[in-house]
């Protein structure tokens, strides 16, 4: 059997979630009620407070909560009062009111201060008596409601129902969180085994085309061993030798035999495979689609403080403000609504604080003395939210802002003066920066809005602001609805693995170590014809490059992130794959790691950590970076590139040369795959073009042994050919070609504009 | 014939072993349960009740830019875990090897780690046996010390390794 202090125990908690909701009720209400509602509404809003406080006291009384029974006694009986219309109420009335639903609050989570109860208690009673009608003071029974039960649920029972025929409502139960959660990270789990079976398929298929090489190589081995049977019986050579001769032609053409039932039956598995990837992939989607909507919870669970909050901070500075809210039932995943939690109220606090003046300034420029700060929330495009809180006060004053950023150097007068008034606002982002005259508790300290832009920042959201000089501020918070799958770029930087968030990429191409310029002892590189500082991540990660001078390649992997309104580039060696990851916390031992917001663990079961973007901002931006891996760089005029045309055909060789030529690069040409791999192996080469059917060596052969040189690897291939199939240009891809052009479509832009991208 | 004589003499010694009363086991005491391991080639223990499990070290992922106790990080059973080189943290001076034991320590809140040599089994050891400190073990040792034992193996106290404070890493770029 339960022991009864075991029952007590959930009969506490059942009592506390349901203390809560009366408490915000009661909240809701008397918030309402300062409102001057019209009458007739009023009336029914303190009939309705009244319940809810009184079913309060019943529940209380049923877990013996004495403290809290009798102060919802007394705020019953004041309550009470009002109703009868015996109450005039007063701004002190209210005061009195949220101090006791503050105290209550306390109570039911369980700290109980006497001395506060009893005061409260006084403070209420006088209420109740000063309205002259004390004999109603004690409350009477006959008027509450018919039973006092301590049935919770049997008291709103008893009480009527406002809406007449009880419409279907979908059914719901009340589920613990922790639950709910970890069903939601067992679910994400899930993702592995899709990327699992994905992987797989591509293994299964990089099989595939391994066979399909080997089948070619031993075709034309075949065809070449033929054709010496003719020259073996000229010579008239022995039977002995002619035996032998037969016994190799037939291993090769058994073996060719069994390359082709080999790669059929790998075909097979692969079908297999492919279908087990879109079946898998499409049912752990769903589930994870499902099991987020779960997690969705409406705006409106954000809004719930918010009232009482602005209530306090304009009472106590002097200000009217009413609030207006729009769209709480837009749902959210619930992680994000948490992690918005704080930003939100920080930009209400600062609409509240700085944004509307007192009603004195207000009416010294043609406003009405109350102000109105606007939460709203709006669908946008399908799979994102836009919150936004807006003021209608006397907007951010920039000329300020310049100022406060001058005097603070973080910026120069002449930066000052070429600021467009988007990047001053930005400036407000700084820390350190803070139009607010005096420091008050609320804000002011200039921390707060970089919190906010590095939370949005975090949930792969953006901010904007909008300032109307006297008319108010805007500030826009756009996030996504659910918390997408985390999508990565899977990079090597000194032989370590690690992956940067996809959402902060704006663009990944490879350059040469020539093309970074040193500009002010900074690095930089140019990206959409500007200058954008470039740092290699093996600095900013203190990662000594253990590699060999002939794998460190001549080209860099530039990936130019943005994030906090700035734009840089870093550096890495090699870019692996962009992948879905599984964000995996870094675990209790670390809180906050520098440089590193989580780690994923990759389907091998290697832990690879993700890095912070922001972090990478923040630590280039400031330049505590050491000096560049990688040479001192002269600013020169870069040499002419060389390219290498692999062509059998002498015309359109020489076609293909002069193209070229006249757009100056310098050229050398191989007459099949063979001669360019001697040409590749001895010769600088910055980009190879080749035709695939050659005699000797073909491009595909060409082009898997250019790949398996660790010197080579990334060097930029075009194929030109005829065969213009989708098999052969899927299988150049494959191969590691950078660009297909057919022969018979292509023109001379075409072939230019390819090479430009590539080098 | 002799090599089966000396093989039945083994097997009789082991079974008069084996049947003789445990020694010196008195219940009366207080007895802690510690697992002893190596760390920097000297004897090392933990109260087992801190104690997750213990494994080979295999496969693990370095952070860079973190303090450098920091051995790297883990994964156990799909959780990250980091793993913690006491020798770094305690100064002590440490030769690369390459088969390292890893402990995992754990309590209510908290579950780590800690990179060790050579693990020497769990012993039971009487609670009056664990002298405190000795005066050469100084340095930041001292604050995460339960006392020596009888056999000069150092006593950690694990409680206060899994709440360390100066165990965790919190940075933050600014």
């Amino acid at each position: 059997m339960a022991s009864e202090e075991e029952f007590f125990a959930t009969l506490l908690e059942t009592f506390k979630i349901e203390a809560d909701e009366h408490l915000k009720a009661l909240s809701e209400g008397i918030l309402a009620l300062e409102e001057n509602l019209p009458e007739e509404e009023g009336k029914r809003l303190v009939e309705k407070i009244f319940r809810e406080a009184h079913s309060l006291k019943g529940a209380a009384r049923s877990v013996n909560q004495g403290n809290i029974q009798e102060v919802c006694q007394s705020l019953e009986s004041v309550l009470s009062e009002w109703k009868q219309g015996f109450l005039k109420p007063t701004k002190a009335m209210f005061d009195t009111f949220y101090a006791t639903l503050d105290l209550i609050g306390q109570a039911i989570s369980g700290s109980i201060d006497q001395t506060k109860m009893d005061a409260i208690i006084l403070k209420l009673s006088s209420l109740a008596k000063n309205s002259g009608n004390a004999q109603i003071a004690e409350p009477s029974v006959a008027k509450e409601k018919p039973l006092e039960s301590a049935h919770p649920t049997l008291d709103k029972l008893m009480q009527p129902e406002k809406q007449e025929p009880p419409k279907e409502k979908e059914k719901t139960i009340r589920m613990a969180l922790a639950k709910i959660d970890k069903l939601f990270q067992e679910t994400e789990e899930m993702l592995m085994v899709k990327l699992v079976t994905q992987q797989q398929y591509q293994d299964f298929k990089d099989i595939i085309i391994d066979l399909q090489i080997q089948e070619k190589e031993s075709s034309k081995l075949l065809s070449e061993v033929q054709t010496l049977r003719p020259s073996l019986n000229r010579n008239g050579s022995d039977i002995y030798e002619h035996n032998k001769y037969k016994k190799i032609l037939t291993f090769l053409d058994f073996q060719q035999q069994s390359l082709v039932a080999l790669r059929e039956s790998f075909t097979k598995l692969l079908h297999n495979s492919e279908q087990n990837v879109y079946f898998i992939s499409s049912l752990v989607d769903i589930l994870l689609d499902d099991i987020k909507k779960v997690l969705m919870q409406p705006i409106s669970s954000l809004y719930e403080v918010i009232p009482r909050m602005v209530r306090d901070i304009s009472h106590e500075l002097g200000k009217d403000v009413q609030m207006e809210f729009e769209g709480g039932d837009i749902e959210l995943d619930r992680r994000i609504l948490e992690e918005i939690k704080d930003p939100i109220i920080h930009l209400i606090r600062n609409a509240v604080d700085h944004g509307v003046g007192t009603p004195e300034e207000r009416l010294k420029v043609h406003k009405s003395p109350r102000g109105t700060v606007r939460i709203a929330a709006v669908e946008s495009g399908g799979s994102n939210v836009e919150i936004s809180v807006s003021d209608d006060g006397k907007g951010i004053d920039i000329e300020k802002i310049k100022q406060e950023a001058l005097k603070k150097k973080l910026i120069s007068e002449k930066e000052a003066s070429e600021l467009n008034e988007q990047a001053a606002i930005k400036l407000a982002f700084h820390s350190g920066i803070s139009t607010a005259r005096t420091l008050t508790n609320l804000s002011g300290r200039g921390l707060g809005l970089g919190i906010v832009s590095e939370k949005v920042d975090k949930l792969g959201g953006h901010l904007f602001i909008d300032t109307v000089k006297g008319k108010g501020t805007t500030f826009r918070l756009v996030l996504p609805l659910t918390l997408a799958t985390f999508r990565g770029i899977h990079i090597t930087v000194a032989n370590q693995d690690f992956i940067l968030p996809a959402h902060s990429v704006i663009r990944v191409f490879s350059i040469k170590k020539g093309q970074i310029k040193s500009v002010e002892n900074r690095e930089t590189i140019n990206f959409d014809n500007q200058a954008v500082s470039y740092v290699h991540l093996a600095n900013i990660l203190n990662l000594t490059d253990t590699r060999s001078d002939l794998q460190k390649e001549q080209s860099i992997f530039i990936l130019v992130i943005q994030c906090e309104e700035k734009t840089i580039a870093l550096g890495a060696d090699a870019i692996r794959c962009e992948r879905e990851v599984l964000v995996k916390s870094l675990g209790k031992q670390c809180i906050r790691v520098q440089n590193f917001m989580a780690a994923t663990i990759l389907e091998s079961g290697k832990v690879i950590p993700i890095l912070n973007p922001i972090d990478l901002v923040r630590t280039t931006v400031k330049g505590g970076v050491g000096p560049s891996r990688s040479t001192i760089l002269q600013d020169k005029e870069e040499p002419n590139k060389t390219i290498l045309v692999v062509e059998d055909s002498i015309t359109i060789r020489l076609l293909l040369k002069n193209i070229l030529e006249s757009a100056g690069y310098k050229i050398k040409t191989a007459v099949d795959g063979l001669e360019a791999l001697e040409i590749l192996q001895t010769q600088a080469v910055d980009l190879l073009l080749t035709d695939i059917e050659m005699p000797r060596m073909d491009g595909f052969v060409l082009i898997k042994r250019v790949r398996e040189m660790p010197s080579l690897k990334n060097l930029p291939i075009i194929i030109c050919s005829a065969r213009g199939s989708q098999e052969d240009r899927e299988l150049g891809v494959e191969l590691g070609a950078s660009a297909y052009l057919d022969k018979e479509h292509f023109t001379q832009q075409t072939l230019i504009s390819s090479t430009q991208r590539l080098l | 014939m002799q090599e089966i004589e000396k093989k039945k003499a083994i097997l009789k010694r082991r079974a008069e072993q084996l049947a003789k009363p445990l020694e010196k086991t008195d219940y009366s005491e207080d007895m802690v349960e510690i697992l002893l391991f190596k760390l920097a080639n000297e004897q090392y223990g933990i109260e087992t009740i801190y104690i997750k499990e213990v494994f080979p070290f295999k496969d693990y992922t370095p952070l860079p830019t973190t303090p450098s106790f920091l051995y790297g990080l883990f994964n156990l059973r799909r959780r990250i875990l980091s793993i913690i080189d006491l020798r770094v943290f305690f100064s002590l001076h440490s030769d690369p090897k390459s088969d390292y034991k890893v402990i995992i320590l754990e309590n209510a809140e908290k579950e780590f780690g800690i990179l060790c040599e050579e693990i020497n089994g769990i012993q039971n050891i009487p609670v009056k046996h664990i002298q405190p400190s000795l005066p050469t073990l100084t340095g930041i040792r001292e604050d995460f010390l339960r006392g020596v034992t009888n056999d000069r193996a150092v006593i950690l106290d694990g409680q206060k390794l899994l709440n360390s404070k100066q165990l965790i890493v919190d940075e933050t770029v600014e």
